[in-house]
């Protein structure tokens, strides 16, 4: 499914307010690439205060769900988030894939994740996970679960 | 003052409540005893969502048990809070 990309800027840019004000409000700060497509949230891990980029490409947003990674800010080196349980739930983290959610892009076979579902075009379709439909509430999750984290990793 | 009649003060705590990707908070007042899972269904419907099981998310980013009383989730007068998926990984 091909989104236009006029389409996708202005979607994001729509729920933009939002994900500032959410970022500010936890000590993060985010950049719109809207030439990468692409949200950029820089920010430390509350465990190891290590500087953490949370970069989130929106190619496609919202018929897609954007496809999450995590760098080391100061290496720029793909990292992974350790999991630790989020009030006895499972952390969402997973060594493969990122993040084990249906917001997440990667998690899905088709795109080299672990999870069939029904596939990456009906992300909005699937209950009963950790469930986050704007990217503002993604975000929030991620930050939710990163508190429970006991660290990165290479 | 008997030992046991303290002041504890009021039954209720109020909180700011935003929801993630609404830049505007609402306040609630709720018992401090309701569960933290009864307050945030009630915080989404005033949003007008339809969360799946929805819990909060404190200043500090910790995501709380919905099944706790929000005085035993910490949750304190004049707390802000964000609405949150309880859900977890896979």
């Amino acid at each position: 499914m091909t989104v236009p990309r006029v389409i996708t800027i202005a979607t994001v840019e729509e729920e933009l307010p939002g994900v500032k004000a959410y970022a500010e409000r936890h000590g993060w700060t985010v950049t719109w690439d809207h030439e990468g497509l692409r949200l950029i949230f820089e920010g430390q891990h509350p465990s190891n205060h290590r500087a953490l980029r949370i970069i989130a490409a929106v190619d496609g947003y919202r018929a897609l769900p954007p496809s999450w990674a995590f760098e080391d800010a100061i290496s720029g080196a793909p990292c992974r988030l350790k999991r630790g349980a989020v009030a006895g739930k499972p952390s969402i983290f997973h060594e493969g894939c990122g993040i084990c959610a249906p917001f997440n892009r990667r998690a899905y076979k088709q795109h080299g994740g672990p999870h069939a579902w029904s596939g990456p075009e009906s992300w909005l379709d699937v209950h009963g996970h950790a469930r986050a439909i704007r990217l503002a509430d993604m975000f929030a999750l991620i930050v939710g679960h990163l508190k429970a984290s006991p660290g990165t990793a290479p | 003052m008997a030992k046991d009649d303290k002041p504890h003060g009021p039954p209720t705590i109020t909180v700011h409540v935003y929801e993630p990707s609404t830049p505007d908070p609402r306040d609630f007042t709720w018992p401090k005893t309701m569960k933290v899972g009864e307050a945030a269904v009630e915080a989404a419907k005033a949003f007008g969502l339809a969360a799946e099981d929805p819990t909060f998310q404190n200043a500090g980013g910790e995501i709380l048990d919905r099944q706790k009383p929000l005085v035993a989730a910490g949750v304190r007068d004049g707390d802000r809070l964000e609405l949150v998926s309880a859900g977890g990984g896979v």
